[in-house]
């Protein structure tokens, strides 16, 4: 029985081919020299990656771009702390983080990651001026589509109100809630309470009113209905002390106002009022 | 017929394509499963999503790689030679050879949709019309491995060429948004050159961005269409491929 033969090392000595081995010392020694020459060359990682063309983004998505959302969206998630890095949130650069953001919604706007990310994690930086790049990025997010994106129109409220302390833009960013149907009353009355804290009371006023008269009655509830009329006779009671005791309406059995088809509340305040309905 | 598929099918369990394949596919879903864990919200759709890509990779590549280099071997061992000895056309041949590695292919790729819905389908529908257009896909690129496979003389050629194409077909839709911004180029001509140039390459190359969209994971069907437009590509452009390849090999001298 024959067996193939398996190939045999042969044992090569220095004597008998001495410019290999010359050659192949020569090699590792420019090899250590070049290894001494990098060693303290590391490779640039930056804390926020470059934000790449919206075009590019498209192209790698391969016809996939949910998939290729979730890649990059972990991506920035984990940006500056990997490597063996944690960064400080403070030494982020937020002008390109909020680009990433914009970036992402082109591939998915209607996932709650990225305003999440920006909302809970982001803004918590220690440089609080760059929280403004958090709250355009929520406000354009949420204006797209309120009745879905309430929540970080609201987010974005609270932060340009009590981080950035810059009352305007916290008005500006609630400003779409307040026609919105289909999200929470409460909500719709936010921009009333910054101006109130504005001392702006005649806005408050009027934004009140304006939620009241169109949300419907039939989605009111008593006590929702009962805390508007508080916060609107208040306000008038203020401006002008006891009208409210004289315009008081009647109310029936389920706590709302009667509806009068020749005498109605609000354009009798309106009316007599003037001042305070700009 | 019948003997070369099952050939293939006893070629596929030979080169441990079944078991490689699988556990490729299980290994990237436990990954997935890891990454999504790493994730602040929306895990289960960060898993999904990461899940069904994932696999449906593994089973292109691996199915591309198994197909070029059974073709290309039965090519240089005379085993073609021995096959069309027998009373057997060069169409049916062809034929067989598709049929053989569709059986392969939804072998494979079966057991991963139902994988895939027991770790975690988000939306019943949406994961359904994914895992039909999974289906057709591998059927499609089964196709495309076929016909590189009988047209080129290398193995790896067939290889390269066919992921080549898989790519190109995947951003074809990009290329056609970006030939149709005419922001390409300064010059109004030449932006009207490349838009034809890109329409007239369309013409020759399937809409793989059609097809395997992870948003239906994640949110279901946007539109009827997207169901249609799949089924349509893979409908015409399968049959397309298998006539070219029998066109070529009708040609070929033995």
């Amino acid at each position: 029985m024959t067996t193939a033969a398996a190939p045999r090392k042969t044992h090569l000595s220095l004597g008998s081919a001495p410019h290999l081995y010359f050659a192949f010392f020569s090699l590792f020694i420019c090899q250590l020299f070049f290894w001494n020459a990098s060693r303290n060359v590391f490779p640039d990682m930056a804390i926020v990656p470059d934000v790449p063309a919206r075009d590019v983004v498209k192209a790698l998505s391969l016809g996939d771009e949910q998939f290729y959302f979730r890649v990059l969206a972990l991506e920035i998630q984990n940006a500056g702390d990997t490597y063996g890095r944690f960064t400080p949130l403070k030494n982020y650069d937020y002008d390109k983080l909020s680009q990433w953001f914009f970036l992402l919604d082109t591939l998915d706007p209607q996932s709650d990651y990225i305003p999440s990310l920006a909302t809970y994690y982001f803004a918590q930086t220690q440089n609080v001026p760059d929280v403004r790049y958090i709250v355009d990025y929520l406000y354009e997010h949420g204006k797209r589509d309120v009745t879905h994106k309430w929540w970080w129109l609201l987010q974005a409220m609270y932060l340009a109100n009590h981080k950035l302390e810059d009352k305007d833009l916290a008005l500006k960013v609630g400003e779409p809630m307040i026609d919105a149907q289909g999200i929470p009353l409460w909500a719709r009355q936010f921009p009333a309470f910054i101006y109130e804290q504005k001392g702006e009371r005649e806005q408050a006023l009027y934004v009140m009113e304006h939620v009241l008269e169109s949300a419907g009655k039939e989605t009111l509830t008593r006590e929702e209905f009962n805390f508007m009329k508080y916060f609107i006779e208040e306000r008038i009671e203020k401006e002008i002390p006891g009208l409210m005791t004289k315009m008081a309406p009647e109310l029936g059995e389920d706590g709302f106002a009667l509806d009068k088809p020749d005498a109605e509340p609000h354009d009798a305040q309106t009316q007599e009022t003037p001042a305070t309905n700009p | 017929m019948k003997t070369n598929i099952r050939y293939i099918l006893l070629t596929a369990l030979r080169d441990w394509l079944f078991v490689g394949l699988l556990f490729g596919v299980v290994a990237a879903t436990l990954i997935s499963g890891a990454m999504g864990e790493m994730a602040m919200l929306e895990a289960d759709r960060l898993k999904i999503a990461y899940a069904g890509a994932s696999s449906r990779l593994v089973l292109v590549i691996g199915l591309i790689v198994f197909i070029c280099f059974h073709v290309r071997n039965a090519f240089d061992s005379k085993e073609i030679d021995v096959f069309l000895s027998r009373p057997i056309s060069r169409p049916n041949l062809v034929l067989s050879y598709w049929l053989g590695f569709s059986v392969v292919a939804l072998l494979l790729a079966v057991p991963t949709t139902v994988m895939l819905y027991y770790f975690g389908a988000l939306d019943t529908n949406g994961f359904f019309v994914w895992a039909g257009s999974l289906l057709l896909e591998v059927l499609l690129v089964v196709a495309i491995a076929l016909f590189s496979a009988f047209t080129l003389k290398s193995a790896v050629s067939s290889v390269m060429a066919s992921l080549g194409f898989y790519v190109v077909s995947r951003m074809m839709g990009f290329f056609l948004a970006t030939a149709h911004s005419s922001l390409l180029f300064r010059d109004a001509s030449l932006n009207t050159a490349s838009r034809l140039g890109m329409e007239f390459l369309a013409m020759v190359v399937p809409r793989l961005d059609f097809f395997g969209k992870s948003q239906w994971l994640v949110y279901g069907l946007a539109e009827q269409v997207e169901l249609y437009r799949f089924v349509s590509q893979a409908a015409i452009f399968i049959p397309l491929l298998l006539v070219a390849t029998i066109l070529d090999f009708r040609r070929k001298q033995f």
